[in-house]
């Protein structure tokens, strides 16, 4: 397994090759989850200049996965923030948040493409696209089913999520793509920060940080939380209920379209790239706490920790059994999430 | 004739602190129509619940036939012969009608493989006797309201019950299917089925029961036949509200009941009346004359001490500029409304007034679906809402908040995760001015003192009383000038209600008309300035409170006899 890794070591775009070969799946699509388990294996095996056998590995290599398993919970935190949003607000399961992440990647090719100029102004645009996207979504399907039951709407979204990326599929095709962009990496004490991913969790801090304040510190940002809080209370003190909701779905749209946006920054992409990430996003918002954000990083980071650290030192896909054995032990123990619920206390 | 068919002792049942069924001894004879009333929260259909097996009793006995079945299945019991409905119909809805009688499950596991002839003919003679066998190929989803009720009544009676319980059979029913359900049942009874019914609506426990029990705050209040225990004095108090602290007789009679479950039922609300009373001395020291039938009608307790807030509050609260011309600001017209296929609200028109008006109705009358309607929170099937002359029937809640018409649900609405002065800013969601925001924040919590040291707890740690305030406090920041109260002191404390009318008046003195949904009729007769009475979802009665004196009409009005 180490060796499969090992082998394409030298090149950055090495995690969908190397997880093609291992999943079996002839030109599959990358694996995200795995892919980012190849690459801390890549650095691991930079950094022993190929150690194999079950050895404890040297600080420096424990250092190195404590910066991938952050850099990649970041990234997941990222990706549940939109998702528990407009759960947390509208009871709304949004099925196409990997979708709309796909669009928003394909988003950052084409302008990137198109205006020749870095990606890292392809995301704002990403962003602003994909919070119209939503708000057109919500309108157009979500809205005149809001107060049906909750699997109507599931059925929506998952709708949604197949017209989205075969649309994608369609015009791009399911090859992966990648936006040839070769950030590198820092090396702090032969620990190795890839910065691709670097920037992606700092964008991922700043939005985190940015969604708490507007939600925390303006009127539209309490309107929107007490909305969630109580829909009915909310509309007795003027809050018009349908067009929150309609904002909180574009926002949840522009983070998903933040998240898409980023990935392109380390690694190559395929329009059913969104469902693996949205795999393990269900799995994270549900560990953190449903509609919780804070919940959403400690979900995020948990999942990432056990995926690294997991693929590192069990063998094959081991962690994800690990990963959804943390899930059942979760909702057995605590079935409201680690964070969720703790206002009732 | 005599021979009790269902008895129980000492029946109890708990939720928590709360006791639902207080020792209940309740004894039915055969054959007979008994019929159980009282008001709401009084424990009826948990007695129900508890006597079919759906909830284990955590104390007392029940005897079915003079065979102890306590603690049996619901199953067991149904095929023992005491048989039951819901009071929200659930047939098979993918079924037709004859396929749901089919599919009750009459007897042993070979009546779930064939279904033998006789089952198909006593299906057949049901369906006629019950006068719906022209439906009998439809589909159960598909039948209308009170179709579902006499198939549900079908469904049970393919048991061969000797005794059915029915909890509200008539509950959204138009009056002739009524009576032709209580026709239906006074035939089978006839045929030798006895049948214990809850029943919301006099007329029907006038028409049909040849005994009634009375229950109040889980305990059995009286028993008797239906004049007798209309005209007892502590049924009234039990639905018009007690007026025990006036009435010494009345409150050695039921002030033990009363005293002992209702803070357990509010749960931490006593803990927030303690503290309540200690922050507004003023409510509640003048005691009201009300006890007797005359109604003294708003200028009474408490209005010397909050007119002086009253004096320094108008300024803000009332942004509006309401102030009080005499005129209706909110008026509904020939309002029909209701959910489903089902008519709650049936024609009716009312209008706020200067002052307090209080929409009073024995439960399931349609008045919380009528100030629904008036808030836009349910929309109106027919006549039209206006507000300033302006037609509003369309407009969603939250348009008729920035018009100046707003809404506490009876649950106080309140946002339990968001902190108290959250609650209190999202109350000024409307206001634009900053400024203006402010200043109405501050008059709250001087209106509210008690708030102040809580401004950063959520909103779900407060007491039931000072969540009340809240809900009121954050009602005040819209700057209403029209507020609908949804029985604002439900749930809460006997000794807050003296405060949750205080507060009432204030909202008054502000300059705003206040509509007010209130159970607890004597105290509520003491702030009206104009009452209406419902019942069946129409009008009863509207005046003044001096035109309600005598009391005997309340009742009658209030029960909705003829």
């Amino acid at each position: 397994m180490r060796s499969s890794f090992l082998s394409d070591a030298c090149c950055r775009e090495a995690p969908a090759v190397a997880l093609g070969g291992v999943s079996g799946a002839p030109a599959g699509p990358a694996d995200a989850l795995g892919g980012l388990a190849a690459l801390a294996g890549t650095f691991d095996a930079l950094g022993t200049h190929a150690v194999l056998g079950l050895s404890l590995p040297s600080p420096t290599i424990f250092a190195q996965y404590f910066v991938f398993a952050v850099l990649l919970g970041g990234i997941y935190g990222l990706v549940a923030l939109g998702l528990t949003m407009i759960f947390g607000v509208m009871d709304v399961i949004n099925f196409a948040h990997g979708a709309l992440m796909v669009v928003a990647m394909y988003a950052v090719l084409v302008f990137s493409d198109a205006t020749g100029l870095s990606p890292f102004f392809a995301i704002p645009f990403a962003v602003v696209l994909l919070f119209v996207l939503g708000v057109v979504v919500y309108r157009s399907t979500i809205a005149p089913i809001i107060d049906a039951p909750q699997e109507n709407q599931l059925i929506v979204t998952f709708g949604v999520l197949l017209i989205l990326v075969s649309g994608v599929e369609m015009v791009f095709g399911s090859d992966p793509q990648q936006l040839g962009l070769d950030l590198g990496s820092l090396n702090i004490a032969g620990v190795f920060v890839p910065q691709g991913q670097l920037y992606a969790l700092v964008i991922a801090l700043v939005a985190l940080a940015g969604t708490w304040l507007f939600l925390q510190r303006t009127m539209l940002g309490r309107a929107i939380r007490g909305t969630a809080d109580n829909r009915d209370g909310a509309q007795y003190v003027g809050i018009d209920v349908p067009r929150i909701d309609a904002l909180t779905f574009g926002i949840g749209a522009a983070l998903a379209g933040l998240a898409g946006g980023v990935i392109p920054l380390f690694q190559s992409f395929t329009p059913a790239l969104g469902d693996q990430y949205l795999i393990n996003a269900f799995v994270v918002v549900v560990l953190g706490g449903l509609g919780s954000f804070p919940g959403a990083f400690v979900g995020g980071l948990i999942i990432g920790f056990i995926q690294v650290f997991g693929s590192a030192y069990l063998g094959g896909s081991t962690y994800q059994i690990v990963i959804f054995m943390a899930f059942i032990l979760v909702l057995l123990v605590k079935p409201e999430g680690l964070l969720g619920g703790s206002a009732d206390e | 004739m005599t021979r009790p068919i269902l008895e129980t002792d000492g029946l109890t049942k708990r939720f928590g602190s709360l006791v639902a069924n207080d020792k209940l001894s309740v004894t039915v004879e055969e054959d007979t129509i008994h019929g159980v009333m009282g008001p709401n929260g009084s424990g009826k259909s948990t007695f129900f619940n508890t006597v079919t097996g759906f909830y284990r009793p955590d104390g007392g006995t029940v005897r079915f036939d003079g065979e102890d079945v306590t603690g049996w299945k619901p199953d067991e019991i149904a095929r023992r012969g005491l048989a039951r409905t819901f009071q929200i119909p659930s047939p098979f809805e993918d079924l037709t009608v004859k396929e749901n009688m089919l599919a009750v499950f009459t007897g042993g596991i070979r009546s779930g493989v064939r279904i033998s002839e006789e089952k198909r003919a006593r299906a057949d003679e049901l369906l006629e006797l019950l006068e719906i066998d022209h439906v009998a190929d439809q589909e159960a989803g598909g039948v209308s309201g009170g179709q579902e009720k006499l198939l549900e009544l079908g469904r049970i009676l393919m048991l061969e019950p000797a005794c059915v319980m029915l909890d509200e059979p008539t509950a959204g029913v138009n009056p002739s299917l009524r009576n032709r359900l209580l026709d239906h049942l006074e035939t089978l009874n006839d045929r030798g089925t006895t049948f214990v019914i809850i029943e919301h609506d006099m007329r029907v426990i006038a028409d049909v029961c040849d005994r009634v029990t009375v229950f109040n705050q889980g305990q059995v209040l009286v028993e008797g036949d239906f004049e007798s225990v209309t005209s007892d004095e502590r049924v009234r108090d039990a639905y018009l509200g007690g007026a025990a602290e006036h009435d010494a007789s009345l409150e050695t009679l039921i002030g033990e009941g009363s005293n002992a479950s209702t803070p357990e039922g509010t749960g931490d609300a006593d803990t927030g009346a303690t503290a309540a009373a200690g922050a507004t001395p003023d409510a509640g020291t003048e005691p009201t004359p009300s006890a007797g039938g005359g109604a003294v009608p708003a200028d009474g307790a408490g209005e010397a001490a909050g007119s002086a807030a009253a004096a320094s509050t108008a300024s803000a609260l009332s942004g509006i500029g309401a102030e009080p011309d005499g005129e209706p600001w909110l008026v509904g017209e020939d309002l029909v409304s209701g959910y489903g296929n089902h008519r709650v609200v049936d024609g009716v028109s009312m209008e706020s007034r200067d002052g307090v008006t209080c929409v009073f109705g024995p439960n399931g009358s349609g008045k919380s679906t009528l100030l629904k309607t008036l808030a836009g929170v349910v929309p109106a099937w027919e006549g039209r809402v206006t507000h300033r002359g302006v037609d509003v029937t369309h407009n969603r809640p939250a348009e008729n908040v920035h018009r100046g018409i707003t809404m506490l649900p009876q649950d106080g609405g309140i946002f339990g995760d968001l902190t108290v002065r959250e609650n209190l800013l999202l109350g000024g969601y409307t206001v634009d001015d900053g400024a203006v925001r402010e200043e109405r924040f501050d008059e709250v919590l001087s209106s509210f003192p008690e708030l102040e040291g809580k401004l950063d707890e959520r909103g779900r740690s407060l007491s039931g009383g000072q969540q009340m305030m809240l809900s009121y406090g954050r009602a005040m920041m819209t700057g209403a000038e029209v507020y609908l109260l949804d029985e604002p002191s439900s749930g809460l404390a006997p000794s807050l209600i003296d405060q949750v009318f205080e507060m009432t008046r204030r909202l008054v003195e502000s300059g705003a008309q206040v509509v007010l949904i209130e159970q607890n009729v004597r105290e509520a007769l003491r702030i009206a300035d104009y009452v209406y009475i419902l019942a069946q979802g129409q009008l009863q009665f509207e005046g003044t409170p001096d035109d309600l004196t005598d009391e005997d009409d309340l009742v009658e009005l209030y029960l909705g006899l003829d």
